[in-house]
């Protein structure tokens, strides 16, 4: 079958369409032929496809071919089933007949005959020759064509139908083309399933000995075709896939030696999707295909069927792995391939599929993810193109031109170089051509890089080594003993090739010589003559021809890839790409757009954080800027690669880019440039709560900024922004310092003073600042303390509060540091407790005030001293009663001036004590209470007389902390009182001295008796009160409330101290007991008294003395009296008031009796008898009478009690 | 062999770049790792085209060119585990071992 090759291919390429034959039994076909080939291609067609589902096929082209015609006829039985994708599909048979006995006895058998065949699938098509105005003949056509459908109809299937030569019905040819369909379909299904069933059977016989390749091909190519030309693409386009699967399967199992092709002249030229090529016959090898040229054509078979499927983009996403599977097939067999052949196949192969499917496809058509990969593929097919490219191009010598950046050398530094089995040599008509001389490009900023690697290995190892089959020379004389081979020499192991290439043939000895190891130059040279030996495609030699044309390919590839990258979702792929377009704009001078390039690149790499890259970029747009006199971009990318990491530059490096800044700043700029240095200047309140301020206070704000600059900097201004946290309507306010700060490197901490804010609270808001002309902003916060996560997060934490400004509120609370009676007259130490609420008093003045009753001592000082805790001090005076206040830090005294203060800075922030000393001023005598106020300073406790002497008891209660010392006592008596034994009123003076402890009370007596009064005419020289004055002491401190005044102590005389005197007035009154009158109680009915029974009580009034005659009276032998009882318990019967009489002298009596009734039982006081007329002075008791008596209920009453 | 082990943050920021190469010439597999990301992305981004690979962490090859290859591994917390192998032949559950006992070191 494999002798059918050739036949099978001149057959498709002859045959591209459904053919339908036209058995035209009454030589109609010329009269009615353009009107049927009107109705193609078919419109409506439905076919099935290969799992037997219904198609729609929107235009089905096809062929009316007459039986008769040359190309149906003549066909091997054989022949005609091997190629039976191109016989007729269906038969139409045209037939006419105007009478019945004609259609009976000639028409009908001819019929017959004709339809017999099953292997046809067949209609009728009767035409009508009849006018329509003729009517008898229109009946006998329609009388034949009954008959006719009679006939040849059957109960499944119609098969006639009728055409009226004049004027066709109007639905004809719709019936016609669903026959024609429907037949076209049964063909379809009968020969699909013919070569399904040879299909397997060959396939069933593929791991025989038997089995051949081209047979099987033909078979499934066959049935492809077939489907093809039935417009069912798909099913064609999977059986070129099981084609193409089948045949790897095959290729790889055989183990035999075949021949790989690619040999012959053009084949570099890719014909990935040119199906016709080569003609199968010439790649034909024993039973199969020569994998080369077969791999190829199966891959334009699939692309055709999916460009006629309107899928483009699948064609991309399948062409991409093919070309990098071709590529490895290529360089398995690169030993047999000419040199370079590989790349330049890949080249050409991504330049076809870029062109033929961007040429096809429609923008928008797509949905967008797929248009998207669709470009991405694009992109891949062109970086692919253009890695390749630059290999060649690095081959013959234009490696300087190549950017050795990243993504230049992660591509070509991980290609293996081509492995010809015996590196080229240099032609024997090789002349000196042009040089490239080549230097390491400096860097802007002076910038020093070891430059990336091109190169998996050192070319010129690898091609000499290629050689070295032939000759073995000295490895170290293939150096051409410049600079960098030395360098080379010196450590053979680096893998990095000098950047120095020189492609000059004027070196001596470059006769060219097997024997002798090549030069670079030379393997540069040998290798752009082989690659005009491999490379056919014009064009391509073309871009390899010279620099310039190099570089036009180059920007055009890597345009290309970066365009497409772009569309897609490889955003970063493109703009990558971007740089190496910038790149190439920098070198031709075009430094506007290597900027705007650049910049994209930086800013991507920036905006991940991948400074590494970043620093490889950024010099180069700084220096495009520079050049463009971009100031504002030039100062930024200093500004910015002042902020990369430190590792990433060395320190000159870094050195230089200030004084980049600094000579801007100061000289060269023309107008003031703003900058932002949020990356490089950053700042933070200091660490700590923030600073709290009251509402009008000024302060002073501390902020730490970091100076990102490898030396100090000078900043001529610097101001901060305050912004209110809470309350937009406030804005930002600037806080400026004054002079000229120097920045350090590292850590800086700067003031400035505050002026008074508004309540609320405060962050930083952005840092700015001048240098010469150059205004700066930072609006960065640094991050102060350890960094707790090298996130990349952490920087955008909220900001901090850094100052808070209050409402107004206390700010100090002012306390009494002991509560204490001050000594009258004295100067007293008053302590007062400074104590600032969260709150510095710094500069704060106190202004006191006494108020009435109390002066400040002005000459004398104040004293102010720190001041413990006040829980201390109670845990203090637990331990030791006595403990003081003063475990002081700081002392100091102050003077006051017009009742002001001004608090020590030492004070601002603790709680101090002042004291101040005061004078309580009174100078009116303290006077003695009696014992029911206990709280007076002395007390009269009472007086007894005893004959003439009297005892008078002073109590003294010490109401002062500390305690006392009585030195001595003594009592001034007033008129009529004069002390006893004619002692000067002091107590007995071995009681002194006489310690008081605080808060208790000790007594003094003293002895007095009644003197004579001083007559009347005196009595305003006399005392009218009695003076008690006592010496004492005091030996407490003031912490405790009690203390020395403040003269005494401040002196220390001892005399002084012991010098106090109080003084207490006291009123003494004469004794007046002197009874006339007596009342006795006389005794009562010894049966006790009941409730309601009358009981007399009776008094009896004695007189004691004489009734005096001075005393005038009317009625002086009378007496007044008075009975006074509770009216609840007594009811008196009688005159409870009158007067009785009784004689004026001494022993007379009387008895006064009353009849009372008890109310009530139990204990009740009596009635009392009073004299009202008589001073109580003047009467005694005696006897007296009871308190209390006892009432007894009454008795029972026994008349209602019943016996029982 | 693998080439460079990178840990890329949840924001695309290099966290740790190793390379194993002799040459001085790091440079390019940062290229490669901070290129690779937009496969990462896309394969986020574009749960379809992910498959049935979606709720894995590892995301398997993702840049595969001629002459290297990169794999990738996605945490939960969108930290990305990139390794570029020089090894051609490399088996995927090979890589998916490197990958998770990397995951778990880190």
């Amino acid at each position: 079958m494999a002798n059918y090759l050739a036949q099978f291919q001149s057959i498709k390429s002859t045959c591209d369409r459904i053919v339908i034959a036209v058995e035209d039994v009454s030589d109609l076909w010329p009269t009615i032929q353009s009107g049927f080939e009107e109705q193609l291609p078919f419109k409506r067609a439905c076919l099935n496809n290969k799992t037997r589902n219904p198609v729609f096929v929107e235009k089905l082209p096809a062929e009316f071919i007459l039986t008769t015609d040359a190309r149906l006829r003549s066909r091997f039985p054989q022949e005609q089933l091997l190629f039976w994708f191109r016989e007729p599909y269906a038969t139409v048979v045209l037939v006419t007949c105007e009478d019945l006995d004609e259609f009976k006895t000639i028409l009908k058998p001819r019929l017959k005959l004709i339809t017999q065949n099953d292997e046809r699938e067949w209609f009728i098509v009767f035409v009508s020759k009849a006018h329509p105005n003729n009517d008898q003949a229109n009946k006998m056509a329609k009388k034949v064509f009954a008959k006719l459908e009679v006939d040849f109809n059957s109960k499944k299937r119609e098969r006639c139908c009728k055409f009226d030569i004049h004027g066709p019905e109007p639905n004809f040819w719709e019936d016609l083309e669903s026959k024609v369909m429907e037949s076209i379909r049964n063909t379809l299904d009968r020969r699909v399933q013919f070569f399904e069933d040879e299909i397997r059977k060959l396939s069933e016989l593929r791991f025989m000995p038997v089995w051949n390749f081209c047979n099987f091909f033909i078979l499934k190519e066959s049935l492809a075709f077939m489907f093809e030309m039935a417009h069912l693409h798909e099913d064609a386009l999977r059986e070129y896939d099981e084609l193409e699967l089948c045949y790897l399967e095959t290729v790889n199992m055989n183990g035999k030696h075949k021949e790989f092709g690619g040999v012959e002249r053009g084949d570099d030229e890719a014909a990935l999707l040119n199906p016709g090529n080569k003609a199968l016959t010439e790649i034909v090898q024993d039973d199969s295909f020569r994998e080369f040229e077969f791999r190829q054509y199966l891959f334009a078979c699939q692309s055709k069927l999916l460009f006629k499927l309107n899928r483009p983009f699948e064609v991309a996403s399948r062409g991409y792995p093919f070309i990098i599977s071709f590529s490895k097939a290529l360089a398995q067999h690169e030993d047999i391939l000419p040199f370079c052949m590989r790349e330049v196949w890949v080249i050409t192969a991504c330049l076809a599929l870029i062109d033929a499917t961007s040429s096809q496809y429609n923008d928008g058509l797509a949905a967008p993810d797929i248009e998207k990969e669709f470009y991405r593929l694009l992109g891949d097919l062109y970086s692919l193109c253009r890695i390749k490219f630059m290999r060649l191009a690095y081959l013959i010598g234009h490696g300087t031109d190549i950017e050795r950046s990243p993504v230049n050398s992660a591509s070509l530094s991980m290609l293996p170089w081509p492995k010809p089995p015996v590196w080229p040599l240099v032609p024997a008509d090789a002349s000196a051509e042009l040089i490239l001389q080549a230097t390491p490009r400096v860097k802007h900023f002076g910038i020093h890089r070891k430059p990336l690697p091109l190169e998996p290995s050192v070319l010129l190892r690898e091609a000499n080594r290629r050689r070295a089959s032939l000759s073995a020379g000295n490895m170290f004389e293939i150096f051409d003993g410049s600079g960098p081979d030395v360098s080379l020499r010196m450590s053979p192991s680096n893998k990095v090739q000098a950047v120095s290439m020189s492609r000059t043939n004027s070196s001596p000895g470059f006769e060219s010589s097997i024997d002798r190891p090549m030069r670079l130059a030379e393997i540069f040279v040998a290798s752009e003559h082989a690659l005009r030996q491999t490379i056919s495609n014009p064009n391509l030699l073309k871009s390899l021809s010279s620099v310039e044309e190099f570089e036009q390919k180059y920007l055009e590839l890597t345009k290309g890839a970066a365009n497409n990258y772009h569309c897609s979702w490889w955003k970063r792929h493109g703009v990558v790409l971007d740089g190496e377009i910038a790149a190439v704009c920098f070198k031709h001078g075009n430094y506007d757009q290597a900027a705007k390039s650049y910049e994209k690149v930086c800013a991507l790499y920036s905006g991940e954080g991948w400074q590494d890259l970043l620093a490889e970029v950024l010099p180069n747009l700084a220096e495009c800027q520079k050049i463009l006199n971009d100031e504002a971009g030039y100062l930024l990318s200093c500004v910015r690669l002042l902020s990369l990491d430190k590792g990433l530059f060395s320190t000159k490096e870094r050195q230089a880019f200030q004084s980049e800044v600094i000579s801007l700043a100061y000289g060269e700029m023309k107008d003031p440039v703003p900058l932002d240095v949020s990356s490089l200047i950053t700042f933070s309140g200091n660490p700590g709560p923030p600073l709290e301020l009251c509402d009008g206070d000024p302060g002073t704000l501390s902020v730490t900024v970091w100076s990102g600059f490898p030396d100090d900097i000078t900043v001529d201004t610097l101001s901060l922004t305050l912004m209110a946290t809470y309350n937009a309507d406030e804005g930002a306010k600037a806080l400026n310092t004054s002079t000229a700060t120097v920045l350090k490197p590292g850590r800086n901490t700067i003031t400035v003073d505050l002026p008074p804010q508004k309540p609320g609270s405060y962050v930083l808001g952005a840092l700015t600042g001048h240098i010469g002309r150059l205004r700066f902003r930072s609006h960065s916060f640094s991050k102060v303390g350890p960094a707790d996560s090298d996130d990349f997060m952490s920087y955008e934490k909220p900001t901090r509060p850094i100052l808070k400004v209050f409402n107004p509120r206390p700010l100090v609370d002012l306390a009494a540091a002991i509560s204490s009676p001050l000594l009258i007259n004295e100067a007293q130490w008053v302590g007062i407790i400074v104590q600032p609420i969260d709150y510095s008093l710094k500069g704060a003045i106190l202004q006191i005030d006494t108020g009435p009753g109390l002066t400040i001592e002005e000459s004398h000082f104040v004293e102010m001293e720190s001041h413990i805790k006040l829980s201390n001090l109670e845990n203090c005076h637990n331990i030791q009663k006595d403990c003081s206040l003063d475990i002081n830090k700081d002392f100091e005294r102050l003077h006051l001036h017009d009742g002001r203060i001004q608090l020590p800075d030492w004070a601002s922030n603790l709680t101090s004590i002042l004291w101040i000393p005061i004078r309580a001023i009174n100078n009116s005598l303290a006077r003695g209470s009696s014992s029911v106020t206990p709280q007076r300073q002395s007390i009269v406790d009472g007086m007894r007389t005893i004959a003439l002497k009297l005892q008078f008891g002073v109590i003294l209660h010490s109401q002062v902390n500390a305690s006392l010392t009585i030195y001595d006592a003594w009592l001034d008596l007033q008129d009529g009182f004069v002390h006893t034994r004619q002692g000067d009123g002091r107590p007995t003076s071995g009681f002194f001295p006489l310690v008081i402890s605080s808060s208790s009370k000790a007594g003094i007596l003293f002895s007095i008796c009644l003197g004579k009064t001083t007559p009347e005419a005196e009595v305003e020289a006399v005392r009218r009160d009695s003076l008690l004055n006592i010496q004492y002491g005091i030996s407490g401190k003031r912490t405790i409330g009690a203390h020395p005044p403040v003269t005494a102590e401040a002196t220390g005389a001892e005399d002084a101290r012991e010098g106090l005197i109080f003084r207490s007035a006291l009123v003494l009154q004469r004794p007046v007991l002197d009874p006339t009158l007596a009342i006795g109680f006389l005794a009562l009915p010894s049966d006790g008294l009941r409730v309601g029974q009358l009981v007399s009580m009776k008094w009896r009034v004695e007189r004691l003395k004489d009734f005096e005659e001075n005393e005038a009276s009317q009625r002086n032998d009378e007496v007044l009296y008075e009975v006074n009882a509770n009216a609840d318990n007594w009811m008196i019967a009688g005159r409870k008031r009158g007067y009785v009489s009784l004689p004026t002298k001494q022993g007379s009596r009387i008895v006064i009796s009353i009849l009372c009734v008890p109310l009530l039982a139990g204990y009740v006081r009596p009635p009392q008898l009073g004299l009202p007329g008589v001073e109580e002075a003047n009467i005694s008791c005696n006897p007296p009478g009871p308190h209390l008596i006892c009432v007894l209920p009454p008795t029972l009453s026994s008349s209602f009690c019943i016996a029982a | 062999m693998i080439a460079c082990v990178a840990v890329v943050g949840h924001q695309n920021n290099p966290l740790y770049i190793q390379s194993f190469t002799e040459a001085d010439d790091a440079l390019k597999l940062h290229h490669i790792v901070h290129c690779s990301l937009d496969v990462v992305d896309e394969r986020v981004n574009n749960p379809k085209k992910s498959g049935p690979t979606l709720n894995e962490t590892f995301l398997g090859l993702l840049y595969p060119t001629e002459n290297y290859k990169v794999y990738g591994y996605l945490t939960n917390t969108k930290v990305k585990f990139i390794l570029v192998t020089t090894d051609l032949d490399v088996r995927d559950a090979d890589v998916r071992n490197v990958s998770v006992t990397i995951s778990f070191k880190c």
